[in-house]
């Protein structure tokens, strides 16, 4: 049944999300290619002492509004993953839609997970073509790109010759798990605090904003007093971030991992308990 | 009379400080189309989403078909809300895949059919449909499931008399015959020729559980007629309004 819960609510994504997804990669090539366009006007200008200012300001035309359209697409993929997160799981569940979801023969957990899956996957899609997109647009824009992925590549040849291959594998595995699964609390998060903000009879999304900041404010004292315990009871960490750094890396994401996963617990632990024995629908 | 369908005890159900459901007792049996009959805000949907399994109460045994709402109860329930339940994206034929997804007892068939003699086109999508057709789309859904238990809330309120009588022609039309029609409604004139059963609802407490023959029979009154006589209130002023 979980499987069929995330087809559709896959499904409700195609209309809105898609497009932009498309879009954004396309519109940064068009803004790379019009900032090589530019620059070799420019150049070529320059060179050739020709003083055709129509032909520059055209150029910086077309640029301009290739960068407005740019950051406008970026903007709208940002404010739509939000936008999706939040309605898919507030109208989706907590309003009419959820007379007919909480009515369906499956359990309350697997709502959430099928709505918690998708909108990680949705970000994380989104955050791909937010890089993917600015890579392109810097291919354009910067000028000597090639040394710069070159002075990346040696980088990563340095750290991989003082760590081992092995280690550095295991980073980046472990950087990537950790930003999937740190997008995965940040749905969570919010999941469990529009549940309890259903609680508030009539204003019910003031009490999601107020249950948001709170359970922030909770989460800070609780991680900050177990930070101060950890630093009192570790060696010193200075010594490993100079001397064992590729170690050193590992274990603070696996530590890191670790509690992102549990927080994913009890925001997920949270979310069904209100949903299930709380239920409060518009 | 057929097995037990619903069993209700003493079940209470609170808004706050408010008591929505005070010690609900009732048993209902299948196969019969059972009519839900209360005032405004005397807990009639506060039953029907005890029923199904949207609010828990905070005391009392609920059990259909012999368990509590849970997820085979959902399977063998279909509930009509008094609101309609969409999501904006969807076309009719999302729906139906839906239903056909998740209830095995959905029959796609009879639903593409209905829809066929509505003219509501299945690719439509629900946003750019009327109220009223959406209400119909609903409807469309819920009875064509083979279900054990219809629960209905207030399913003719808010449509005009036509459409009161398509809605009620389609429910005696395409219900389980053994299964049990629960409807929700307070419009007891037009539903009352095919209730089988009433139950009275005041102050979230079950006043009276009759068939509708004997009420006819032994006290000589329409339902109608009981309900008004149960549920009069004296206007500021005194007297009464006589408005049929």
């Amino acid at each position: 049944m979980l499987g069929k819960l995330i087809k559709y609510d896959m499904k409700s994504i195609s209309r809105t999300l898609i497009p932009l997804w498309i879009l954004a990669p396309v519109i940064s090539l068009l803004f790379s290619i019009s900032i090589r366009g530019l620059v070799g006007t420019a150049e070529y200008a320059v060179q050739n002492t020709l003083e055709n200012q129509a032909l520059i300001q055209g150029s910086a035309i077309i640029t301009g509004i290739t960068t407005l359209v740019f950051f406008g697409v970026m903007i709208a993929i940002l404010v739509m993953t939000v936008l999706f997160i939040i309605q898919r799981f507030w109208n989706g569940l907590l309003k009419e839609e959820g007379y007919l979801m909480f009515t369906l023969p499956v359990e309350t957990w697997e709502l959430v997970v099928s709505k918690g899956i998708c909108a990680t996957v949705v970000s994380c899609v989104s955050i791909l073509v937010g890089v993917v997109s600015c890579v392109v647009m810097f291919m354009g824009a910067i000028s000597g790109f090639d040394e710069l992925w070159n002075g990346i590549g040696q980088l990563i040849g340095y750290a991989v010759k003082a760590d081992g291959v092995m280690i550095w594998s295991c980073n980046v595995v472990l950087f990537v798990l950790l930003m999937i699964v740190g997008t995965a609390e940040s749905v969570y998060r919010v999941y469990a605090a529009m549940a309890l903000g259903q609680l508030f009879e009539g204003h019910r999304v003031v009490g999601a904003c107020v249950s948001y900041i709170g359970i922030g404010i909770a989460w800070s004292l609780i991680s900050g007093i177990f930070t101060i315990i950890v630093s009192l009871a570790l060696p010193d960490t200075a010594y490993y971030l100079t001397e064992d750094f590729g170690v050193f890396g590992l274990l603070y994401m696996l530590v890191l991992l670790l509690i992102t996963l549990f927080q994913i617990v009890i925001w997920h632990l949270m979310t069904v308990h209100i949903l299930s024995r709380h239920l409060n629908l518009e | 009379m057929g097995e037990v369908l619903i069993q209700c005890q003493d079940v209470w159900k609170y808004y706050g400080r408010k008591e929505a459901l005070r010690g609900l007792d009732f048993q209902l049996s299948g196969g019969r189309i059972v009519g839900l009959l209360g005032p405004n805000g005397s807990g009639k949907t506060t039953l029907m989403k005890v029923l199904n399994g949207l609010l828990r109460p905070e005391k009392g045994v609920v059990l259909i078909d012999g368990e509590e709402p849970g997820i085979y109860t959902k399977s063998v329930v279909s509930y009509l809300p008094d609101k309609t339940y969409f999501a904006d994206w969807m076309k009719v034929s999302d729906l139906f895949d839906l239903f056909q997804d998740f209830y095995e007892d959905f029959d796609r068939e009879k639903a593409e059919q209905m829809c066929e003699t509505l003219q509501i086109q299945t690719n439509q999508k629900m946003k750019i449909l009327s109220k009223g057709t959406r209400e119909k789309v609903q409807l469309i859904l819920v009875m064509s499931r083979s279900a054990k238990l219809y629960l209905l809330d207030e399913p003719i309120a808010g449509v005009d008399p036509a459409a009161r009588d398509y809605i009620l022609a389609t429910i005696l039309n395409n219900y389980n015959p053994e299964g049990t029609v629960l409807i929700s409604t307070h419009l007891i004139a037009d539903v009352e020729r095919v209730l089988d059963e009433v139950l009275f609802i005041q102050d979230g407490k079950v006043i009276r559980q009759e068939m509708v023959d004997d009420i006819r029979e032994q006290e000589g009154k329409s339902v109608d007629e009981l309900f008004r006589e149960i549920f009069r209130t004296v206007p500021y002023g005194g007297g009464t309004a006589n408005v049929r």
